[in-house]
């Protein structure tokens, strides 16, 4: 991979695809010299390119080249910054907005600056931006040209190959090749730069048996498409979806069962990627620690439920064992398997602290919890001090040895889950998800795959899952793409073992293929 | 069309409910740091912040002229078919109650935010698939001109790209139109201030104080905005525009109870679903009605929530009401009658559908009891999937996708309706689109998405107590939604109360009455099992509507999905109303939904 620089390539209209630092630069200086009345300017730009190709039953479907920008402009003036002082309240007035003309930019402005004016006044309210110092990002590299040179012709002759052999086999493909660039950049009039260029490649496949019978999925998303293994995702899944003919029913119940990684991903992810939080909407998430929360102050981690306001540290589980000791959990944006972009900020609101930098963090070390990421509404309320320790998403989790060939050898009864759909919170305080298994699903019986089986809905604790791990596999990357051009959120990415757990909970079965 | 805003002194809800000198006048003085106010009821003069304007404002005609141009460059580039669209999405959202309530009774409004987002997507055929290019431009940008050609150009070399890999993709015809047309309503909230929109929201607590409810504090409450413009070109001569308008809230409100009274109760404002109206659904709601009526039922409310009790697990009868019925029906055979999702070209993302033979189950599939017909529709007053044209300059017709419990039909696009040429033909009728193209903005490829769902009314006018009445013993669900569906449509889950969900909205039914509140239970249902057990529906009147809006701020720029309305790879949402009347449905699985196995 290499480090992004200055000559892209350049788009059908002349651009480049995403946004440069330079451009950046200039939109938010056109925006300044479009204020009136002083103050200070601060401008967030999220940019991108996509392109994609789909295809379904053996036949592309679309080739797509979407290329879209969001730009917050918030104007502080004098101190009444439309969305400023609202701590812990993560909202505010805002402008956002995706046009770039000199026009449209002044006429954003004006919108902020009546915005502003509109704000009541907070008497006694000091003036944010001027004694802000911005925290420092760790460097990452995470722009691929590998990604960044992937055009349409280059993702169709991948696809070809691709197609082709789920076609021989006389089964459908249904599959997709995404490439992104994009760039976030946070710039104030008061001298604060930071943008960061990223890229991501994903490919998914889903193959199905012709009379929708029987279904096999496998896919994985890196920065850079040399590491997209298109080739060994399809085989796994065409296996998959011949190895899943015939299903039979098997009562719900508990079960020994062993969770690919993207089934680990899908369940234990939960932990830590929450939308609401991360897009800085949920208010109630900037009230407290946000590990795991849905929209409420309390959590398993976190401690018991609490009224709103009242002293949460003395509560959390930080210094216990909270899950297998074999079992250590850390996010690190430099990290070459794991990067992800270390700027974040906020759709609302214009506290220029507000914007997050993620740092390299161990959540969980041995077992042991050591580190909740909370925001700053928190840091000030419960901590005193004035920054957030925010969670990005994404995670790494330590693993073993075992694969799951082996886990399979020394399962006598149990299931084998490729992976999740739908992973749906029933009860913060416990941890506890709903969500259904897909494409793929297998009976284990004295140390064999023995039948493919129905689908099924469990229901189950995150917390529970992870402390009854009886073997863990060797750690992997996995599916965690942002799908659809969703600016605002950067892609979670996971890198985690397959895990063997005993008494997993499968409460409902459906017949959906 | 368009009222002015002078309607701001004729609220018929202000008026109606109290002597109105007096609402207006109780509003706490707010302090402006740059003084503009708003005018108080009663005429006095002051000064106002512009009405708030577009970022830019665009001439129809220029933007037509636009889009064609981007349909002419995509010809020449060669094109067999192309079209073009131009949206841009305006959302208005404003916070009602949410920032430093000051007493009780009293809550404050502030502007939330507002977004503004543009673009020109261009989708091409040649000898290959489709190919799709956008970006955000509009009138006013100096590159507009020569960018669409680019543009145009991009999507044509993104279908030739793909040519000889697949069979060539065919429409079906379709007339074609030229017009204008928009969202049928009566006070375009863009014409209203910031200030009048923040005194009326504001005016609310102080009413809703007269009942001794509150708005909640603890609650995200908000009230949004939204109008979408949005042109279309295709090669074919048709050139349209149309402009949709939506409004909707969530605003969550308690009584006021004494100092050391503990509280249960809480209601949600009524009406504020999702809907096709523009500021006049402020009026509709009638909120001196509703505050006047949640204070009256109070006592009793209080009594059923401090007296909730478990329900009983296993097979039950069970009557939904309206709104429960249309969740349920959007997330079922709503979602099951997509045609692409039923061939299979969904299942790599969102998933597909129980009915995986389109050709050979249509017209013979039961999906349900006799007494199921569920239509779909574009042309419902104020439902979110209307229009008059959908994006590929289709006139949306009504079409049943089940009669009497049989499948007979799917949503289709052009495309697709050619899938069904076969089915068509058997039945001697022409094979044309039902019109359910659509896309989330013009910068997303169209596709087929929902169009209005209606579970069809009994022919009697039964209503939800004549419905109840002959169940001897079952339980009751209102305004529930349904909570987790798989991703074939297959089965639901619907739950009442929990952390998830504290409102509670299953009731026990003895002897065809209604008598507590049931706590912690749910049915998770098969769909087809459900639809075919339904042995009761109720009249017209019994109807309910979830709106489901595309406009979203939280899933358009966050990217939370909203169960049921997303579609497609890239992933996208579509504006859509679901709408169905209350039921009986014999022999359902009542669990309890938050226990392991």
């Amino acid at each position: 991979m290499q480090s992004h620089s200055s000559t892209q390539s350049s788009d059908p209209a002349g651009r480049q695809l995403f946004l440069s630092e330079a451009e950046c630069r200039d939109i938010a200086a056109r925006l300044t010299r479009a204020g009136t009345g002083g103050g200070v300017t601060a401008v967030t730009i999220w940019s991108q390119w996509s392109g994609y190709l789909k295809w379904a039953r053996n036949r592309i479907v679309a080739s797509g080249d979407v290329r879209n920008h969001l730009i917050k402009v918030v104007r502080d003036i004098q101190g009444a910054t439309n969305g400023v002082n609202r701590e812990a309240e993560a909202q505010g007035g805002a402008v956002l907005f995706n046009q770039l003309s000199d026009v449209a930019l002044g006429a954003a402005v004006r919108h902020a600056e009546r915005l502003a004016r509109f704000e009541p006044e907070r008497p006694g309210a000091t003036p944010l931006f001027e004694r802000y110092v911005p925290e420092a990002m760790p460097a990452t590299h995470l722009f691929s040209e590998a990604t960044y040179q992937l055009d349409a012709e280059r993702r169709v002759s991948a696809a070809l190959t691709l197609m082709r052999r789920s076609a021989d086999a006389g089964v459908l493909s249904a599959g997709y090749i995404e490439v992104f660039a994009n760039s976030i950049a946070v710039i104030d009039s008061l001298g604060r730069v930071q943008y960061v260029p990223y890229t991501d490649a994903s490919y998914s496949v889903t193959v199905r048996d012709p009379h929708a019978a029987a279904s096999g999925w496998a896919g994985v998303d890196w920065p850079d498409w040399n590491r997209v293994d298109a080739t060994h995702l399809t085989e796994i899944a065409l296996e998959k979806c011949l190895q899943s003919r015939n299903p039979v029913r098997i009562e719900p119940g508990r079960y020994t069962t062993i969770l690919e990684p993207q089934a680990v991903s899908d369940f234990v992810g939960q932990l830590f990627r929450d939308d609401l939080v991360r897009a800085g909407l949920d208010r109630k998430c900037t009230q407290g620690d946000c590990m795991g929360e849905h929209g409420s102050s309390r959590n398993a981690l976190t401690g018991k439920p609490r009224d709103p306001g009242q002293n949460q540290v003395g509560l959390t589980q930080i210094g216990q064992l909270v899950v297998d000791p074999r079992l250590s959990i850390w996010s690190d944006p430099t990290d070459p398997n794991l990067g992800f972009p270390p700027l974040a900020a906020k759709l609302l609101g214009g506290d220029p602290r507000d914007v997050q930098v993620f740092q390299a963090a161990q959540w969980i070390k041995d077992g042991v919890l050591t580190q909740l990421p909370y925001d700053r509404g928190y840091g000030i309320r419960e901590l005193g001090h004035d920054t957030g320790s925010p969670m990005q998403g994404a995670f790494r989790m330590s693993g073993g040895e075992t694969s799951v060939e082996e886990m399979v050898s020394t399962t006598k009864r149990g299931l084998l889950v490729t992976r999740f759909y739908d992973v749906t919170v029933i009860n913060d305080m416990s941890t506890l998800f709903r969500g259904y298994t897909r494409d793929g699903f297998w009976l284990i019986e004295n140390g064999k795959i023995s039948k493919a089986i129905k689908n099924m809905a469990f229901t189950e604790s995150i917390l529970f899952a992870l402390n009854n791990v009886e073997q863990l596999g060797v750690p992997q990357r996995t599916f965690n793409p942002v799908m659809g051009g969703r600016m605002l959120v950067s892609p979670t990415p996971s890198f985690v073992p397959a895990l063997k757990i005993r008494d997993f909970s499968f409460t409902a079965l459906t017949d959906a293929v | 069309m368009f009222s002015t805003r002078s309607t701001w002194t004729r609220r018929a809800w202000l008026t109606a409910a109290t002597p109105t000198s007096a609402l207006i006048a109780l509003l706490p003085g707010r302090r402006w740091r740059d003084g503009p106010s708003f005018r108080r009821h009663g005429g006095a003069t002051v000064r106002e912040t512009p009405t708030p304007e577009a970022i830019l404002p665009a001439d129809p005609k220029q933007l037509q002229t636009l889009a064609q141009r981007a349909v002419e460059a995509a010809r020449a580039a060669g094109a067999r078919y192309a079209d073009a669209r131009l949206t841009r999405i305006v959302v208005h959202r404003y916070w009602v109650g949410s920032s430093s309530s000051i007493g009780i009774g009293h809550s404050s409004s502030s502007f939330g935010y507002e977004t503004e987002m543009v673009g020109l997507g261009v989708r091409a055929l040649t000898a290959g698939a489709w190919g799709f290019s956008a970006t955000p431009l509009w009138l006013g940008d100096p590159t507009a001109w020569d960018g669409v050609v680019k543009i145009a150009q991009d999507a044509v070399a993104q279908s030739k790209a793909t040519a000889g890999a697949s069979p060539p993709i065919e429409l079906a015809p379709a007339p074609v139109v030229q017009g204008s047309w928009q969202t049928p309503i009566k006070i375009d909230p863009f014409t209203v201030s910031i200030e009048e929109k923040t005194a009326t929201l504001e005016s609310w607590g102080v009413l809703a104080s007269e009942h001794k409810i509150a708005i909640d504090g603890g609650e995200i409450n908000w009230m949004t905005f939204a109008r979408e413009e949005r042109v279309l070109a295709t090669s074919e001569g048709t050139l349209l525009q149309q402009t949709f308008f939506e409004t909707d809230g969530h605003v969550r409100l308690v009584p006021v109870v004494g100092l050391f009274e503990q509280n249960l109760v809480w209601w949600l404002v009524d009406g504020l679903t999702p809907t096709a109206k523009g500021w006049e659904l402020l009026d509709d709601i009638d909120l001196p009605r509703q505050f006047a009526s949640l204070h009256e039922q109070y006592p009793e409310e209080k009594r059923l929530r401090e007296n909730i009790r478990t329900g009983t697990m296993g097979r039950n009868t069970i009557v939904c009401d309206g709104a429960t019925m249309a969740s349920i029906l959007h997330g079922t055979l709503g979602v099951a009658t997509q045609l692409d999702r039923c061939l299979g070209y969904d299942a790599n993302g969102e998933g597909a559908s129980f009915v995986t033979d389109p050709l050979s189950d249509v017209g013979n599939l039961h999906v349900g009891s006799e007494l199921v017909t569920v239509t779909c529709d574009r042309s419902a007053p104020s439902q979110l999937g209307t229009a008059k044209w959908d994006d590929e300059g289709v006139v949306p017709e009504s079409f049943a996708v089940v009669q009497r419990g049989v499948l007979t039909d799917f949503q289709t696009t052009r495309e697709q309706a050619t899938w069904l040429a076969p089915y068509y033909q058997r039945l001697g009728r022409s094979t044309q689109s039902h019109g359910c193209a659509g896309a989330e903005s013009a910068l997303f490829l169209t596709t087929q998405h929902m169009p209005n769902v209606a579970l069809q009314a009994g022919a009697a006018s039964v209503r939800v107590n004549e419905l109840l009445a002959d169940v001897k013993d079952g339980v009751f669900v209102e305004r529930a939604t349904l909570q987790q569906t798989d991703f074939n449509g297959r089965t639901g889950l619907v739950c009442s109360g929990g952390p998830l969900d504290i409102s509670f909205r299953m009731r026990q039914i003895t002897n065809g009455r209604l008598g507590h509140r049931i706590g912690g239970l749910g049915f998770i249902f098969d769909t087809i099992d459900f639809w075919k057990h339904v042995t009761a529906i109720g009249g017209a009147s019994t109807q309910g509507v979830v709106g489901y809006s595309g406009y979203d701020p939280i899933w358009t720029l966050g990217g939370m999905a909203p169960l049921g309305i997303s579609k497609g790879i890239p992933v996208q949402a579509a504006c859509q109303s679901t709408q169905a009347v209350a039921a009986v449905i014999q022999n359902q699985p009542l669990i309890n939904a938050q226990r392991r196995m």
